[in-house]
């Protein structure tokens, strides 16, 4: 009997579902978001039920795998709509959530807002107890204080409480006692423990992090556990996993304790699935680019391996936990375009988003934006817009460019239109070439792979403005990270802040600390009856002696036990990424670690994409229309291909268009295209454009 | 002529970029916690004549003071730069602040001619000076700071100079860090010319040239705009240090606009003083302009015409232009504050309140530590700024900390010894921070400015008030502790 995976993505405007057959069928539909998300899940699942001619109940009893990613968490927190949180912090330490440790979003502005307190000064309490850098406990935990400052958070009806101790991430056992005295006094409330959610050192970001996993806790665990009851009652009785922000999935009780693990796994998913696409079309080096209404999120995958960062801010909060890194800029395709005070012409980030959206949507917008010039240059069909499911307004568009831009600049409509898209699309360059040269990465050694509805209509520019010589527009691009969710692997990562000299590094400790990391995160991963196939990455975070910040290096050996001469290769791949990375290095400088990280990834068992052979390369089946494209300021007529009907093998010469629905693929002038045996489309790249 | 400024904005994002990677790869990179966690440096491109075409600022002293800095290598160097040299200079009497900050440019040739440079001006963590670290509170002249280091050549054709190298690296008690940290700049000054050359094999020079030309025009009308608020008034104001340091310091200031330019002339202001409590030109000019830029830094990118509209008139001989070899290392904490509070007392005045920056603020206790002096031959100073003055917005550091990030209280305990204890605000709404000494015997110079007219905080050893407030070698012994507590918002107006 064939049984299906769900991979579910809530985004802002569309929540998108990706069916997967055991048979190797994949069936996907895009439905409006809900303010309550689980209404568009279910719509969502009801809408392929209903195209496979089945019945909720009967095609969820043979669904064994739901993998949901949602913004829930992400939306609490950059809407400060999460729950009443207090924190109980070491007696002393109460401010340093506010101080910040002296950082702002903008040093200059004398206008800059403090942000908004998530947990304010009469919530955040602290006790007396002392633990040093040794784990030896200076001051013994004042239970008496204790009780009295969590009665004062009980009658203040807090529903959350985080828990931080200087130094909880070698010791832990004031935490603990402090958990244990929370549950016996407010037995409901939600506990967040920083020696649980992140054992690292630095206080602010781990206290940052705790309290942000306790805000936010109560609302994605409520959520789950009602969108479980509810598909339990409809039929379900496979595993509904979640999508985290490290790229890979976990249990819902899992998920429901570390609630900061699913902030931002929205763009994840998109990065998860270009990974996996990379594999079979044969490109392991990767910049993900997934362009919508309003933002352009950025990351890099290196040998199928998507880069991971510790340094995020979300909604003006620290969240230290590792994370994939997903540069995000304001550039999509409703970023307004204006006329700054010095004449310039700025595009984003400020967006008409969804509503009014942009002129051509014709809901009262009447800025003109990015998809407002994509219309005027022809690279957008107003009539094709979502498969025709949306009718867009050209000449609103055209009026929007001409009197705010146009007029403005001294510009036909055209070639304002033509300037928009050069200020966009090189934001969005520069956005990309960040994201790859802070890692020490060249762009042109990637192939850049664009999703998202506007990814696609942009990406051959940017790809000749980096020098990129090849652009994947994945199959099912507008669905792409339901896609990812679908394919995600379970996956825990666990640190642990280990300070020393490398060459004073203890092997037996260090292999301690590993060993009780991977057991903590098979402990994790037990709860779930999807695989029980491991496989284990092991990273050291290390630094020249005086540096603050750390490289994380993996290390490269899978054996059990670390030996010395895997210690050996370990700093020399230090020397080699420090220098690839900041173009220097110094092997007679001392070198200390800081923290371990370990990654376990529970494999799951997915289908393998078949590969489609070759036919023809003639595509002229595939052509629907023909139309002026603007490329520059003469129109070119260009050839309008339905994708529906493009093969594996067709070859298609710039400039041209394919039209999907859902997103629109532009191969410009020099470009060629060919359709992969996976139904991507692959362009290669001519030469960089001149202005 | 509108087309091309958008293809200059497109080409000179591209510089932009250089240059934020600059910034990015030394903040990663260096020893010194003043350039990786204070972020006390900058990074930039200018051009052939060591203009700014670009500069990243992590603090508002270098706004003037890497390009005057630049502009003395380019003089003094003048017909004798080649391709491969790096020039050094870390001088206040060079263009610079204070002789511990070195400014290091590396010419760039393309079809050997010499068109646009990175540069980078960052402090160094010790080089050499009476006392280990940038801070000596009773220096009378620049020897006592540090060794002063007038242009040089690092690198002679692509070849280091072996004695100067060894010279500035011998003088200095934290030698290994100051020759990583030397190396980092090197090191992302050749990088960055690589990248800039990507950029002219794409554009040629002369649509770079082109391009850096407009958009510096471009941010001189936007900031000609911002100033032209300033009606054809003339604006006074002053601003007055009263302390037991150095009786009274005074920074008087008349502010006149003609045409596009704003003429900011501090003729009145106190003369030079025999303590630390000096200025340089730079220093000065970078703290003038601020009141009247910082509205708009976030919408602008650094570059000379960011600067080119204002007309500074500085009084020589005095704490705004002292004379060599006057001592300089506390100008940029306190004069440079004692000017922008002059400048923004003047505006107040007059009607332009809620436009620029209304007061801002920065004077806090400081210390640094170190090993007993003479009893290692590598005393690497522990600069101690753990805390921060509540800023004009009601929270957060002031603008004139730049980007500093306080340390880890973990981090601090771990590294160097030291335990805060507390760090918290009290009742009086005062940041209050208390540091133990746990590992080993130090010593520390500290500062503080006794304001007899406001609450400048206060640095309290074991409990009791610091007898003097601009201590030398004060014993901290183990289990030594240390207050520093900051004045509250309230406390820093008058």
């Amino acid at each position: 009997m064939t049984t299906w995976t769900l991979g579910i993505d809530v985004g802002g405007t569309f929540t998108d579902i990706v069916a997967i057959c055991s048979d190797g069928a994949i069936e996907s539909a895009k439905v409006p978001s809900t303010s309550d998300q689980s209404e568009g899940v279910f719509n969502s699942i009801e809408k392929i039920a209903s195209r496979l001619n089945r019945d909720l109940g009967s095609f969820l009893s043979s669904t064994e795998l739901i993998v949901h990613g949602t913004t829930v968490s992400t939306n609490a927190l950059l809407e400060y709509q999460g729950v009443k949180t207090g924190l109980i912090t070491t007696e002393g330490f109460r401010d340093e959530l506010e101080f910040r440790r002296a950082y702002k979003e903008s040093v200059f502005n004398p206008r800059l807002a403090p942000p908004h307190a998530i947990v304010p000064r009469y919530l955040r309490l602290g006790v007396k107890e002392r633990i040093d850098h040794t784990g030896k406990i200076l001051t013994p935990l004042d239970v008496s204080s204790c009780r009295d400052a969590i009665n004062q958070l009980k009658s203040k009806q807090v529903e959350s409480i985080a828990i931080c101790c200087l130094f909880s991430f070698v010791n832990p056992t004031h935490e603990l006692h402090i958990a244990d005295l929370v549950r016996e006094i407010m037995p409901e409330v939600y506990i967040s423990l920083s020696s649980e959610i992140l054992p690292e050192i630095r206080e602010f970001e781990r206290t940052s992090t705790t309290v942000v996993n306790a805000y936010v806790g109560p609302l994605i665990a409520g959520y789950l556990d009602s969108l479980h009851t509810n598909l339990r009652k409809n039929g379900f009785t496979g595993e509904l996993f979640v999508m985290q922000s490290n790229g890979g999935v976990q249990t819902i009780a899992e998920a429901s304790k570390r609630a900061v693990d699913t902030l931002l796994s929205g763009p994840a998913g998109g990065v998860t699935a270009s990974a996996y696409i990379g594999r079979y079309a044969g490109y392991p080096d990767l910049i993900t680019v997934d362009m919508g209404g309003t933002s352009y999120d950025v990351s890099v995958i290196q040998d199928l391996q998507p880069t991971v960062t510790t340094e995020t801010w979300i909604g003006r909060y620290r969240t230290a936990v590792p994370m994939l890194d997903i540069h995000t800029i304001g550039a999509g395709g409703g970023s307004i375009a204006w006329i700054d005070e010095g004449g310039g012409l700025q595009v984003g980030p400020r967006s008409a988003g969804a509503t009014p959206g942009p002129a051509c949507y014709g809901r009262g917008g009447d800025d003109p934006t990015v998809t407002d010039a994509d219309v005027v240059l022809g690279y957008i069909d107003p009539h094709s817009f979502l498969g025709g499911e949306m009718v867009l307004d050209a000449d609103k568009a055209e009026n929007a460019i001409a009197s705010k831009i146009g007029e403005e600049l001294g510009l036909s409509t055209i070639d304002s239109a033509l300037a928009i898209t050069d200020i966009i699309n090189n934001n969005m360059s520069n956005a990309m070439h960040f994201v790859t040269t802070k890692r020490g990465y060249d762009p042109r050694d990637f192939t850049l792979l664009a999703m998202g509805g506007a990814g696609s209509v942009h990406a051959g520019r940017q790809a000749e403005d980096l020098g990129i010589a090849t652009v994947i527009v994945p199959n099912l691009s507008p669905v792409f990270c339901a896609l990812g969710d679908g394919f995600a692997n379970l996956k825990v990562t666990e640190t642990k802040t280990y300070y020393t000299r490398a060459d004073d590094l203890d092997l037996n400790i260090l292999n301690s600390l590993f060993r009780e990391m991977e057991l903590r995160g098979k402990d994790r991963l037990s709860n779930q009856a999807t695989t029980s196939n491991f496989e284990l990455r092991r990273i050291v975070a290390m630094r020249y002696v005086g540096e603050v910040h750390e490289v994380p290096v993996p290390i490269r050996s899978r054996t059990l036990r670390i030996t010395s001469l895997n210690i050996t290769n370990l700093i020399k791949d230090f020397h080699r990424l420090h220098e690839k990375i900041f173009a220097h290095k110094d092997e007679n400088q001392s070198i200390e670690i800081l923290t371990l990280r370990l990654e376990l990834t529970g494999i799951r068992r997915t289908i393998d994409l078949a590969a489609i052979p070759f036919e023809k390369e003639d595509s002229s089946h595939g052509i629907k229309s023909d139309r002026q494209v603007y490329f520059s300021s003469d129109p070119i007529n260009t050839t309008v291909y339905d994708g529906k009907k493009l093969k594996p093998g067709n070859f298609i010469p710039g400039p041209a268009i394919i039209e999907q629905w859902g997103t629109t693929i532009v191969i410009y002038p020099g470009q060629e295209v060919l359709i992969d045996s996976y139904n991507n489309c692959v362009i290669e790249i001519g030469s960089a454009i001149e202005l | 002529m509108k087309k091309t400024l958008i293809h200059s904005q497109i080409i000179y994002s591209k510089v932009i970029s250089v240059a934020a990677e600059m910034y990015e790869r030394m903040r990663h990179t260096a020893n010194s916690p003043a350039i990786s966690e204070q972020e006390s440096f900058a990074a930039a491109v200018l051009t052939a004549e060591a203009d700014l075409a670009v500069q990243i600022n992590g603090e508002p002293s270098h706004l003037f003071s890497l390009r005057n800095s630049a502009k003395h290598l380019f003089q003094y160097f003048a017909y004798d730069i080649q391709e491969g040299d790096v020039l050094v200079v870390a001088d206040p009497f060079s263009g610079g602040t204070d002789p511990q900050t070195i400014t290091m440019i590396i010419p760039m040739f393309y079809d050997g001619q010499l068109i646009i440079s990175p540069a980078i001006r960052a402090p160094l963590l010790d080089v050499a000076g009476e006392y280990p670290g940038h801070l000596h509170p009773q220096a009378t002249d620049i020897w006592q700071q540090s060794i002063r280091l007038t242009p040089i050549k690092l690198y002679r054709a692509g070849i280091l100079q072996k004695d100067v190298y060894s010279f500035i690296s011998r003088n200095s008690r934290a030698p290994e860090s100051l020759k990583s940290d030397l190396q980092c700049m090197v090191g992302t000054c050749r990088h960055a010319i690589q990248s800039i050359e990507h950029i002219l094999h794409r554009y040629n020079i002369d649509m770079v040239s082109e391009a850096i030309s407009e958009m510096i025009l471009y941010t001189r009308t936007r900031v000609e705009k911002t100033l032209s608020v300033i009606s054809n008034n003339t604006y006074k104001g002053s601003a007055t240090l009263r302390s037991d340091y150095d009786s009274e310091l005074s920074a008087r200031v008349k502010i006149d606009s003609i045409g596009n330019k704003l003429i900011i002339n501090l003729d009145g202001s106190t003369r030079y003083s025999d303590s630390p409590l000096n200025l340089t030109p730079s220093g000065t000019s970078s703290f003038a302009v601020l009141p009247f830029l910082a509205g708009i830094f976030d919408d602008l990118t650094i570059n000379e015409g960011m600067i080119a509209p204002f007309e500074l008139i500085i009084p020589p001989d005095s704490i705004l232009n002292p004379p060599y070899p006057a001592a300089t290392n506390l100008g940029v904490r306190v004069i440079g504050p004692l000017v922008t509070e002059a400048i923004t007392n003047a505006l107040q005045l007059g009607q332009n309140n809620d436009l620029f920056a209304k007061s801002i603020h920065g004077s806090k206790p400081t210390a640094c530590l170190f090993q007993p002096v003479g009893s290692t031959r590598n005393n690497i100073p522990i600069s101690l700024d753990p805390g921060f003055s509540i800023s004009e917005q009601g929270w957060g550091a002031p603008l004139i900390e730049g980007m500093t990030r306080l340390p880890s209280a973990e981090e601090l305990e771990v590294h160097q010894g030291l335990r805060i204890l507390l760090r918290e605000l009290n009742d009086e709404h005062r940041m209050v921070v208390r540091v133990l000494n746990i590992q080993r015997p130090l010593e520390g110079n500290f500062f503080l400015l006794g304001d007899t007219e406001r609450y400048p905080g206060a640095i309290l050893l074991n409990g009791a008030a610091l007898s003097d407030l601009t201590s030398l070698c004060t014993s901290v012994p183990v289990g030594a502790s240390i207050e520093f507590v900051y004045p509250n918002l309230a406390e820093q107006q008058i």
